[in-house]
């Protein structure tokens, strides 16, 4: 090819290119900010955003996700729940089960199936002592809507609280149970960090839905 | 200032004034005919929790935007944001939600909701009949079959064929799961 024409060929490349990208989507992208200094892209990262936003086509992060979000101890807190199981049934009957990380996250990537909206969702939530044993109970919370299209839950359960259009975060504990049930910190073996709030004490203030 | 310049002024102003006033909008209130409000109470528990989750129609920027229990909410200045706010889908819709839903409901489509209200058409000319049958694209796909006791309640508020506030609910009822 010649040099003028391959020119040609990749500045029309570039344009297309860029023609192809979601404004939106991308606006929605950049108000998150960029990645925590000391916490590396992976697993761990961004906990309470919502994952499907940038782990999308139109996100264009890898890995593609089909659902995400994170667990918190609860409406007040910021404090992840780790081992959390997230139970999804979708339209056709298929279930699916994620476990929360070590900063709460949990996710479903592709695979060689996907749920079908619309999906019904719980969370067994893991069990200690007063004295801060793990229990062998399970405390099973259930959606009380269904997930209708958007598998970030992170879109619905924000970390801004409830309001007009978000029943705030997603926790295990009602206020009478975090005494009874307390969950462990954070592991300074996990690679995340919990989000923080403007004061920047991990502590919540607008509560969160169950 | 010549005479002739005079009579041109004189001339056209009364046509600007025409011009102007031609211009300026209509303050009327837009009205439309809609199946009665007494009866969308029944319709409205359905649209709110098989449309209105916030990650569907449940979102300010939806053309059909529905407030309720289940997802978005609307907050009056007589509202507890508290109450309304509670999280965990506890607070049930509020009047002056149920209202904006007959709004937006009436409103997605208001000629031919007068078309299907007056008996020129029939309820399928609509897209919210139409969408939630996958009888048109949908982004949330099919919602429920043509002829389910979902479809009768909302087509059957529609087509009203009844006094206003007689509405049957059996199907309503049904489609929701109360006894």
């Amino acid at each position: 090819m010649k040099p003028l024409l391959a020119r040609v060929a990749l500045l029309f490349a570039a344009i297309v290119g860029a023609a192809c990208g979601n404004p939106v989507t991308d606006d929605a992208i950049e108000a998150w900010g960029g990645e925590l200094p000391n916490v590396a892209p992976g697993e761990h990262h961004r906990p309470g955003q919502p994952c499907v936003l940038c782990h999308s086509i139109a996100g264009g992060a890898s890995p593609r996700l089909l659902l995400g979000g994170t667990i918190f101890s609860d409406q007040t807190s910021f404090l992840p729940v780790e081992g959390a199981e997230v139970v999804i049934y979708d339209a056709v009957g298929d279930s699916y089960t994620m476990t929360s990380n070590c900063i709460g996250n949990f996710y479903l990537p592709e695979g060689d199936k996907t749920p079908q909206f619309p999906l019904a969702a719980e969370i067994r939530c893991p069990t200690y002592s007063a004295g801060g044993d793990p229990l062998e109970a399970k405390k099973v919370v259930s959606m009380n809507s269904w997930i209708s299209r958007d598998g970030s839950c992170a879109t619905c359960h924000s970390l801004t609280g409830t309001g007009a259009s978000s029943t705030g975060w997603l926790f295990c504990n009602s206020p009478d149970e975090i005494e009874s049930n307390p969950y462990p910190p954070v592991a300074d073996s996990c690679p995340g960090e919990p989000p923080q709030t403007a004061d920047g004490d991990g502590e919540g203030s607008a509560g969160g839905s169950q | 200032m010549k005479r002739a310049t005079w009579i041109w002024l004189g001339a056209s102003l009364p046509f600007a004034f025409g011009l102007v006033g031609a211009c300026k909008p209509s303050l009327a209130p837009n009205t439309i005919e809609c199946p009665p409000f007494e009866d969308f109470k029944t319709v409205s528990p359905l649209l709110e929790q098989r449309c209105g989750t916030l990650d569907c129609h449940g979102n300010d920027g939806r053309p059909l935007r529905l407030y309720g229990q289940y997802g978005l909410r609307f907050l009056t200045e007589d509202d507890d944001p508290d109450v309304v706010y509670s999280g965990n889908l506890a607070a049930p819709t509020t009047p002056a939600e149920l209202e904006r839903n007959y709004f937006a409901v009436c409103g997605l489509e208001p000629e031919k909701m007068v078309m299907v209200d007056t008996g020129e058409a029939g309820p399928e000319t609509l897209t919210i009949v139409r969408k939630p049958r996958l009888a048109e694209k949908h982004k949330g796909g099919r919602i429920w079959d043509q002829g389910k006791a979902e479809d009768r309640c909302l087509v059957g508020w529609i087509t009203a064929d009844y006094d206003a506030g007689e509405m049957d609910p059996r199907d309503c009822n049904e489609a929701l799961g109360i006894e």
